[in-house]
């Protein structure tokens, strides 16, 4: 039988160790691919042209600043799939965004099954 | 026994490296994927695409394709990032502006429109943009490819032509289209169907001028077609009867550039004797053989 002080001691880990965890604070996209026509992505910002796909690659980034030392899981959505898509490339940390038709929509950042933040996507009209 | 079975299978090793029938060779056109994972190949659909004229397989990876215009696209992965019997398959994101029918995509709209390779998990492997253009222009063209503003004939006389799609820059659109052939005055020049709309024969039925118009992809292309007695005017034009009875051949060299009307001797400069007795009315080159000169 453990004793109420065992019990508080379990208690303090569990919380001592939430309390270490990672916390969400942003995520950064660079550029991978090199589209025809032009695309920006700045941070957490992406605009590109209908029609158009830019693979980028995605770094998480804690309130601390660091890189995200959690090996959670990054999946990202469209919350609008009439104005963009949002695939996965094989591995963890590339996404392929591509532009439908012009508009602004979200792009939800999920870690670990939670909901995190919005980048916002622009599309603009279809590069000539 | 076993040493004859031991000198076959020898030979056989020996002789294969060689003799390897490669059946997956493919010698569609291709183009690197953007990502590097593979080549994406251009696949046409149908015979009206100007890039399989020669037959089933493209002649090269197309820069631009019409509006509209019918293609495939297929996608080689890098053996050496695959296994072998990946499966992949080329989606189309765009469903508004490009159309996925029966393995073969359209493009609705002008500019670029990207066509990614994804696996079974749905990932993207790798991808490819594609440049969709208006035309702009149909050529119409003879089948040793001569571009043609005018068509000319002689009456009886038929000509057989086909369209090739151009953008502003007169670049060759790939893409299977739907084309529609008609003429304004079919008792001028009738045009018969032939090769899946693709080429068309025409046929001089009388004396006139009237306009060939071949439609495809929104756009409408007009050609002249001149029908005479005679043919094009790089024969005689002369409408004339040249019954020249001088039983001595005109042998001047001259051309006759007066463009007045020859009167058989009086007006006629080129220098040497015009003695055919008919009126010659035309203005232009005449080339008369009959007489030796080229004039009026």
């Amino acid at each position: 039988m453990k004793s109420a002080a065992q019990h508080f001691a379990w208690i303090a880990l569990a919380l001592g160790g939430l309390a270490c965890q990672p916390s969400y604070d942003t995520i950064s996209l660079t550029t991978q691919s090199t589209p025809p026509a032009p695309v920006t992505v700045r941070g957490n910002r992406v605009e590109l042209p209908a029609g158009t796909a830019v693979v980028v690659k995605a770094d998480l980034k804690s309130e601390t600043r660091e890189g995200y030392p959690g090996n959670g899981e990054l999946e990202l959505f469209s919350s609008d799939k009439s104005v963009f898509e949002v695939y996965p490339r094989p591995g963890d940390e590339e996404f392929v965004i591509v532009g439908i038709a012009p508009g602004v929509a979200c792009m939800d950042v999920v870690v670990d099954g939670r909901l995190e933040d919005c980048v916002d996507v622009t599309v603009t009209v279809p590069a000539l | 026994m076993r040493l004859t079975l031991a000198l076959i299978t020898a030979l056989t090793a020996l002789a294969a490296p060689g003799c390897v029938i490669d059946e997956d060779a493919d010698d569609r056109p291709s183009r690197p994927g953007e990502l590097g994972a593979g080549d994406f190949l251009y696949v046409c659909v149908g015979d009206s695409d100007p890039l399989c004229a020669q037959g089933s397989v493209a002649e090269t990876f197309p820069e631009r394709i019409a509006v509209g215009g019918r293609f495939a696209l297929d996608f080689n992965p890098n053996d050496t990032i695959f296994s072998d019997g990946v499966a992949l398959r080329i989606e189309a994101p765009n469903e508004t502006l490009v159309k996925a029918e029966l393995g073969s995509f359209s493009i609705e709209e002008a500019g670029y429109q990207v066509f990614l390779a994804v696996s079974s998990e749905s990932e993207v492997v790798d991808l490819q943009h594609i440049l969709a253009a208006n035309i702009e222009r149909i050529s119409v063209r003879t089948m040793d490819s001569q571009d043609l503003d005018t068509i000319e004939l002689a009456l009886g006389e038929s000509i057989t032509v086909s369209a090739v799609p151009q953008d502003r820059l007169r670049s060759t659109l790939a893409g299977s289209l739907d084309y529609a052939w008609s003429i304004t005055d079919p008792e001028i020049a009738d045009v018969a169907t032939v090769d899946e709309d693709f080429d068309v024969t025409i046929e001089a039925v009388s004396e006139g001028v009237t306009t060939l118009i071949v439609e495809a992809g929104g756009f409408a292309q007009e050609v002249t077609v001149e029908v005479s007695v005679d043919g094009p005017a790089t024969t005689d034009t002369d409408p004339g009867t040249d019954t020249d009875p001088d039983p001595d051949p005109d042998t001047d060299s001259g051309s006759d550039t007066d463009g007045n009307t020859d009167t058989d001797g009086n007006t006629d400069t080129d220098g040497g004797t015009d003695t055919d007795g008919e009126t010659d009315t035309d203005a232009a080159t005449d080339t008369d053989t009959d007489d030796g000169s080229t004039g009026a």
